[in-house]
This record gives structure tokens, C-alpha cells and sequence, in this order.
């Protein structure tokens, strides 16, 4: 296990250096000098010129982007041009927000996807069965936004349930202790401030989530109904299993296999997803955070996110790889 | 010279049986026949947009602006007052174009790369291997915004930057059949034969990843709609007053609380088009390979 985890890590050194290479060329393959896109036409030469030695955009390429990594090695992605405010720590202050989106939404797509991808295979063509189909195949086709528009129409506009706007209402206060709002307030014992989190994060996770849990519904009920008809749980029948046993303990655990491996497509799409889903619900993250700066043409935190999340993905994958190879040992001799 | 028995490959038998039996077996996946429906109907919207659409899809007038669905306007009208219905219809024309180019750019970018790594092997093919890599690394729709903000706001730019992000799922869709077509006897019987490479590429081995290219690309065209009208949605894609549908969801938001209606037909269309491409392309995969279906 200790080779295999070692080659794994080694691989993803040219794929992490690969994604600094596109992050540093975006600011660089603007048509026309970036600096002037940045500051617009009428800055005064000045400006520009000081800025430009500002950048270091004087040097080479090569030296321009081997200062790049340096710094990103160390932390530092630059000032933002909007705010001069270190782009590093303001992918600091928006990261919880996006964390705690996307990982509920995961927990989300995951549990209730595995659960009615079981109830499908054990109950074939049933009306929950035929539902996961239905809501699988239409659930890939269906923009993310647009349901995010509707679902705050009915049950934030019509029904009044759920509010449909940021982290938190106004006059909630809720003291930061780690930036992940219903653990901060568990924390801190707030238990008024949590309900008001859980019940602000419910639509937009539920937005980003629900395609996912489709398709990981439809993945478990495949792998399932390939599981149930092997040989060692007919043994576990023959034995006098409950139902309940066979299907919980002896055939989901080998069912899951194949669904955590994409748990970590999932992941990037949740991720990607989320830049639509933060605009939708005015959710203050990293993916709102990348829109806003593309309004401004601000370039360092454009890259700054980009390099964190696309990052962020491939360890993912990376730890999704390896949890893969210990719940199937075969994978390791590969 | 080529020997008609040495050098035919498996790809290049143009047998009619083969035809009728795809086409019958695609004709009895009721789900598939539903998504060639909606495809068609989707051509034929574009077409003939001028005629069927009853206003203009960028004039309207301010006395008419947010009515419900009428007798006058089918589907209700926006907050400049033109016809959501007539809007939708001549949007049909840039979701077609779109999801045409963009697959375009991916496919034939895509399959020019995998081949050529996936022939000759060696550096080439680890050279282009890792920037596929690294390009499948980013979430595809965040590659594409940072794409966006290199390029610019603008509809040519997002088919440009969906194209792009396409460009790896083909490369390694043609460069896995390749490896093995390239060790078969029919390859080397045309290389003993003094074929050059290029030639045994196009001719011999190419064709035989033909139907799972077919099969991407129309499952494709379904994600570069949903991608364009996700960079509409942002404000990268198309621009004002082009009657994209992305756009006219984010010009619908400010209005969703009281007229909920502007919002809810364009999503209904992208969810619908995409659909039609999925269940085709899906369709498309169990007729032309019936293993694959689960």
C-alpha cells in the first residue's frame, strides 16, 4: 500500500504543476496588454507603467512564472486589483462558505442517493424505482441555475419555508470561530443562530445536490442488482439472513465500490456546480467570488480561485483513489 | 497498391445489414425515438424560426412588458414587453449553433489529438496525454469561466471555451481503441503492404472508433447547451439583446417574485433540447453497441 500511495502522490506533481501553468498563462494570453484591460483605457501611462513593474510583467515569461510558483508554494497569489486586499486571505474568508455548500450537498447526493439507489433494486420497477429513472435522466439535462430559480420561487416566494439569500439573516449574530456557520454555532452553543444556518443552506444545497444523488442512485441500483446475484449472498440466504442482513451487510458493501469512485466526479462537478448555485442564492463563496472578480477583470483572483479549486480537485481525486485501493486491495498490483 | 481482402478493416464494412439492423434497434428504444423527435423538432424550430415565431425576438413594446401567457402573447411577455414565445423560438437557432460548434471544435481538436498519441506512441502520446490530464483536472464549467475571462464576454467566445473543455473526453475516447486496432493483423497487413502512417490512420484505423465519437458527440452537443446557457446565465456567453436562453433567465431573475412565468419557459426549453440529446445519444450508444447497455 505504502508503493502504491507513494506512486499516486508522485503522479499528481505534473498534473498540479500542469494546472499552475494554465492559472499563470490566463493573465498572460489576454489579447492586448492585461494591464490596460485592467485598469481600462483611460489609465494614465503612469499608472500603467507602474503597475506593470508592479507585476514584474518586464521579465521574461519563464521568470514571471517561476516567481509565480514561488509565491503560490508560499501562500501568496497577489493583491487583488479591486480591493488591494491580499487575494490569499480573501479566499480565506470566502472558503467555509463554499466548503459548507458543497460538502452538504455531497452528504446529501451521497446518503439519500445510495438509499434510493437500494430501495430501486430491491424493488424493481416500482414506482421509487421508475422515480430515480425519471428523476436521473431529467435531473442531467436540467440547468442547475434554472432549478435553483424555481425551487426559490415555490418554496421561498410562494410557500414562504425557507429563505433563498445569503448565510444568515440579518440580526442573527453568530461569532466566527472557524467560518463554517452551523459548526461555529455548535460551537459556540448558539442553538438559534444554527437553525437559522441549516434552514438558509437547505435550498441551495438541495440545488446542487439533487442531480447528484440522481446519478448516484442509479449507479448504487446498477451495482446492486450485479451484487445480489452472486454467489455469496446467495450463501448468506441460504443461511436464513434476514433480508435486511443480506442486502445492508453482505451485498451493499461491495456494491459501493464502484459508487465511490465517482464520488470524487462528483466532487468536481459539485464544485463547478457551485459557482452557478453561490450567483443563484447571493451565497458569498469562492465560485461568487470568481464571478464578481470577472465583472472587474481582477485578474490575480481570478487566478487565485481558480488555482484553489482546481487544486482542491485533484486531491480529492487523489484521496478517492486511495480509499478505492483499500476497499479493494486488487487495485494496489495495477 | 492495396489488396481488397488484406487491408479491409472491420470499420470500413459498409454492409446494409448492419445499417437495417441499427436502425432497428434504435427504432424499437422507445426513449431514443422520443429524443430523435425532439432533436428534429429542434432543427426544424431553428429553421424556420421567421415563420413561426409571431413577433420579433428584440422589439417589443413597453405597454405589453410582464404579461402572463394570453391569446396574444403564448407564453407571456418580458420587462421590455417583447414576446417570450417568439424570443424562445429564434433562440433555438444560437442553442443549435452552439451545441453544433462548440462539439465541432471538441471533436475534431479531440480526435486529431488522441489519434496521433494514441499511433505513434511514445513522447508524443505522453506529451499530449498529460495536458488532457491536466485540462480534466479543473471542473469543466470553472476551465471554462477562466477561459472566459481570458477571451472575453461573447457567444463566439463560449463556443470557443466549451469546445475547448471538450477536447480531452475525445482525445481519450479515440486513443484507448487505437492502442489495441493499431496491434491487429488487418494494421500490420496494411503496413507490410507499404501503406503510409497517415494513410493507415484515416483509412484503417480511424473508422473503427467511429461509433463511440458519434455516440460523445450527441451527448456532447446535450453539456455545450447546457455550458452555453450556464456562461448566458453568468453574463459570459451571449449579450444583450440576443434572445439566448441562459440570458434570459438571468434578465428573468430580477422578476422572478412576482412574475415567475419569464423565468420558467426558457429553463423549460434547455431542460427539454438537452433532454432530446441525451436520450438519443444514449439510444444511439445501445443500438450501435448493444454490450454497452446495462
Amino acid at each position: 500500500m505504502a508503493a502504491y500511495v507513494a506512486r499516486r502522490l508522485l503522479a499528481i506533481v505534473p498534473v498540479l504543476l500542469g494546472i499552475s501553468v494554465v492559472v499563470f498563462l490566463v493573465m498572460h494570453l489576454i489579447p492586448g496588454d492585461p494591464i490596460v484591460v485592467m485598469l481600462g483605457e483611460k489609465a494614465p501611462p503612469e499608472k500603467v507603467e507602474e503597475m506593470r513593474r508592479e507585476l514584474g510583467l518586464n521579465d521574461p515569461l519563464y521568470v514571471q512564472y517561476g516567481r509565480f510558483l514561488l509565491r503560490a508554494l508560499q501562500g501568496d497569489l497577489g493583491r487583488s486589483i479591486r480591493t488591494q486586499e491580499r487575494v490569499a486571505k480573501e479566499i480565506a474568508g470566502r472558503l467555509p462558505a463554499t466548503l459548507e455548500l458543497t460538502f452538504s450537498a455531497l452528504l446529501l447526493a451521497t446518503f439519500f442517493g445510495v438509499l434510493l439507489g437500494v430501495i430501486a433494486s430491491t424493488k424493481q420497477h416500482s414506482l421509487w424505482d421508475n422515480l430515480s429513472m425519471v428523476l436521473a435522466v431529467a435531473g442531467v439535462s436540467m440547468p442547475v441555475f434554472w432549478l435553483g430559480l424555481m425551487l426559490i420561487f415555490l418554496f421561498g416566494v410562494d410557500l414562504r419555508w425557507l429563505p433563498f439569500s445569503g448565510r444568515l439573516s440579518t440580526g442573527v449574530f453568530l461569532e466566527s470561530v472557524t467560518g463554517l456557520n452551523l459548526f461555529d454555532a455548535l460551537l459556540t452553543g448558539n442553538a438559534a443562530a444554527f437553525w437559522d444556518a441549516l434552514r438558509h443552506l437547505v435550498l441551495p444545497s438541495f440545488t446542487l445536490g439533487v442531480v447528484q444523488m440522481a446519478i448516484i442512485a442509479r449507479m448504487t441500483r446498477s451495482s446492486m442488482l450485479e451484487v445480489v446475484r452472486q454467489d455469496y449472498v446467495r450463501t448468506a440466504r441460504a443461511k436464513g439472513l434476514s433480508q435486511k442482513t443480506v442486502i445492508y451487510k453482505h451485498a451493499l458493501k461491495n456494491a459501493l465500490i464502484p459508487v465511490v469512485t465517482v464520488i470524487g466526479l462528483t466532487v468536481g462537478r459539485l464544485l463547478g456546480g457551485a459557482v452557478l448555485v453561490e450567483t443563484v442564492f447571493s451565497w458569498p463563496g469562492l465560485g461568487k467570488l470568481a464571478i464578481d472578480a470577472i465583472y472587474a477583470r481582477d485578474y490575480p483572483q481570478i487566478q487565485g480561485v481558480v488555482l484553489l479549486i482546481a487544486s482542491g480537485f485533484v486531491l480529492v481525486n487523489l484521496v478517492v483513489d486511495l480509499s478505492y485501493a483499500l476497499l479493494d486491495p486488487r487495485i494496489r498490483y495495477q | 497498391m492495396d489488396h481488397p481482402y488484406l487491408t479491409r478493416s472491420p470499420g470500413e464494412q459498409t454492409d446494409n445489414a448492419t445499417g437495417t439492423m441499427f436502425w432497428l434497434r434504435l427504432r424499437r428504444n422507445r426513449a431514443a425515438m422520443v429524443g430523435l423527435t425532439i432533436t428534429a423538432s429542434l432543427i426544424l424550430v431553428a429553421v424556420f424560426a421567421p415563420q413561426i415565431a409571431p413577433y420579433s425576438p428584440t422589439v417589443g413594446s413597453i405597454s405589453e412588458q410582464l404579461q402572463g401567457p394570453s391569446r396574444v402573447h403564448f407564453l407571456g411577455t418580458d420587462d421590455l414587453g417583447r414576446d417570450i414565445f417568439s424570443r424562445i423560438v429564434y433562440g433555438s437557432r444560437i442553442t443549435l449553433q452552439v451545441g453544433i460548434l462548440a462539439v465541432g471544435i471538441g471533436l475534431s481538436i479531440g480526435v486529431i489529438l488522441g489519434a496521433l498519441a494514441g499511433f505513434f506512441g511514445g513522447k508524443l502520446d505522453s506529451f499530449i496525454m498529460r495536458i488532457m490530464d491536466v485540462m480534466l483536472s479543473f471542473p469543466s464549467i470553472l476551465l471554462a469561466i477562466a477561459m472566459m475571462a481570458m477571451l472575453g464576454p461573447g457567444l463566439v467566445n463560449a463556443m470557443i471555451a466549451i469546445g475547448v473543455i471538450a477536447i480531452p473526453n475525445y482525445a481519450r475516447l479515440v486513443r484507448g481503441p487505437i492502442l489495441a486496432v493499431k496491434e491487429t493483423e488487418y494494421v500490420e497487413a496494411a503496413k507490410a503492404l507499404g501503406n503510409p502512417p497517415g494513410r493507415i490512420l484515416f483509412r484503417h484505423v480511424l473508422p473503427n472508433v467511429f461509433s463511440p465519437v458519434i455516440v460523445q458527440a450527441t451527448l456532447g452537443v446535450g453539456s455545450a447547451i447546457l455550458e452555453a446557457a450556464a456562461l448566458g446565465f453568468l453574463g459570459l456567453g451571449a449579450q444583450r439583446p440576443q434572445p439566448e436562453w441562459g440570458l434570459m433567465l438571468a434578465d428573468g431573475r430580477a422578476f422572478l417574485i412576482a412574475y415567475p412565468y419569464v423565468c420558467t419557459f426558457p429553463g423549460l426549453a434547455i431542460m427539454l433540447v438537452v433532454l432530446g440529446f441525451n436520450l438519443f445519444g444514449d439510444g444511439l450508444r445501445d443500438a450501435l453497441d448493444p454490450r454497452l447497455k446495462l
